[in-house]
């Protein structure tokens, strides 16, 4: 089928200079400046960061790959 | 669960799992990939099942239940709708509301001008693929979102809180899906996780196959750089959603690499090294690939071919299954090669006639798992269906 009539959409472009490895979004390495000093564990802290970070990667590529 | 259902499905999980492995076991799997026919047996519309994912696995556990197959996809009718219309996604026409509610749904790609990728962002996509996706792909392609430094909306906002929390929803009930087809008919689920080429992800949604045509010529090596930085990503997302167990395959669903989309010179240099790669990859970590060939695939078989043993379960579309079966059958395992014409219009004798050439042709020693050429949709007979399912039982046993 021919595409779909679509009104132009141009985004200005602020690509964020940040490494993003495979499977990331937002390092932890850039989320932990953001953050207090840690009281606490910080592995975990940096576990669950990146497990969350992960379904948003996640959901852009299957955005991409499935839907 | 019964102990009677148990023991069916691992009886259906040993035949498939060791023909996938290119063995012989006692007989030939059944495993057809079967999207809309499902809809057509269980009485539901194109609509529903498109747009109502519960209606969907309900189709198939109906068919599971009446067919004697050893592995299904849990839903093969896979875009749900119902999704794609909570966050604006616009490059699908939807039954029921753009498209009559029986028929199947449709991908729209966009004039070349409108590419959702422009030809001069390669370096942007290359640089970072996620970034651009979510930036610069996204904004394009659900007029909801909109893009970084654009004013913030609350039709932005609830674009990601439907959509992260539908796409939960969905891939979630895959696992009861999954226990229900195990429980309730002693069925295996024959794929786990997703991956495509990274050519085809460049065509399918990014610049549009017409524009990565010209591309080829205008800016080749941009190509071939962005289906490097892509390949990772891809190589990433099969890993993350594949089968914790490594028995069932990732699913790989090619569309723009074979004849005569692409010239075997031009499969060579652009489609076949980064999705090579990726293969190798997932197989060094024990996982196949389900290699979807659709279209004609056979002027590339010698590529295909280099591929470690095992490392595919190589699906027969248009291509001469037994001139497949020569070259690569040594060391993969087939499927497919059922002629999707022949199911929709031949009779049940002509479909019995076809499965003993093709058994007798490929499958002697084992390694080949009976399906139709390509998914299965609402024109297939179910007659045949039942023909090829029957007769493939009473034949195919070693």
């Amino acid at each position: 089928m021919s595409g779909p009539a679509v009104e132009e959409k141009q985004p200005r472009i602020p690509v964020e200079m940040v490494r993003r490895p495979p499977g990331t979004c937002f390092p932890w390495e850039e989320k932990v400046r953001e953050l207090p000093p840690i009281q606490g564990d910080e592995k975990l802290v940096q576990q669950i960061w990146e497990e969350i970070d992960t379904l948003a990667y996640l959901y852009i590529w299957q955005c991409l790959l499935s839907f | 669960m019964s102990e009677e259902m148990e023991k069916l499905y691992q009886e259906r999980l040993a035949r498939y799992v060791t023909a996938m492995r290119n063995g012989k076991p006692d007989r030939v799997p059944i495993r057809p990939f079967v999207a809309e026919f499902t809809a057509k047996y269980a009485g539901f519309t194109c609509q529903e099942v498109t747009h109502d994912y519960r209606k969907a696995f309900e189709a198939v556990i109906r068919c599971a239940r009446d067919f004697d197959w050893d592995a299904v996809v849990p839903n093969m009718v896979y875009v749900w709708t119902g999704l794609t219309t909570a966050i604006g996604l616009r490059y699908y026409a939807v039954p029921g509301i753009d498209l009559p509610a029986d028929k199947p749904f449709q991908y729209l790609e966009p004039p070349e001008e409108r590419a959702f990728m422009r030809p001069d962002e390669y370096d942007l996509l290359i640089a970072d693929p996620t970034g651009y996706l979510y930036n610069v792909w996204l904004p394009r392609v659900c007029p909801e979102v909109v893009s970084p430094g654009e004013p913030n909306t609350m039709r932005n906002n609830l674009s990601f809180v439907r959509g992260g929390m539908a796409m939960m929803q969905y891939f979630d009930a895959f696992g009861s899906q999954v226990e229900r087809l195990r429980h309730q008919c002693g069925v295996v689920p024959a794929l786990a996780g997703i991956l495509k080429a990274p050519f085809d992800i460049l065509a399918d949604k990014l610049r549009g196959y017409k524009g990565l045509c010209m591309d080829l010529y205008r800016q080749p090596a941009k190509v071939e750089k962005a289906c490097e930085a892509l390949a990772p990503h891809l190589l990433k997302v099969a890993l993350l959603t594949s089968d914790p167990n490594k028995q069932l395959p990732v699913g790989l669903w090619m569309h723009r690499g074979c004849m005569p989309f692409l010239s075997p010179q031009q499969f060579e240099r652009f489609y076949w090294p980064t999705l090579k790669w990726i293969i190798e990859e997932l197989w060094k970590q024990g996982i196949q690939v389900l290699f979807y060939a659709e279209g004609e695939w056979n002027p590339n078989l010698k590529w295909i071919a280099q591929l470690p043993e095992k490392s595919i379960i190589y699906h027969v579309d248009r291509g001469d299954i037994f001139e497949v079966h020569h070259v690569l059958g040594e060391k993969f395992c087939l499927s497919g090669g059922i002629p999707n014409d022949l199911l929709a219009l031949g009779t049940p004798d002509d479909v019995k006639e076809h499965c003993k050439k093709v058994i007798d042709g490929v499958a002697r020693d084992g390694g080949y798992i009976m399906d139709a050429s390509a998914i299965m949709q609402d024109d297939t007979k179910i007659e045949n269906v039942r023909a090829m399912t029957e007769f493939t039982r009473q034949y195919g046993v070693y």
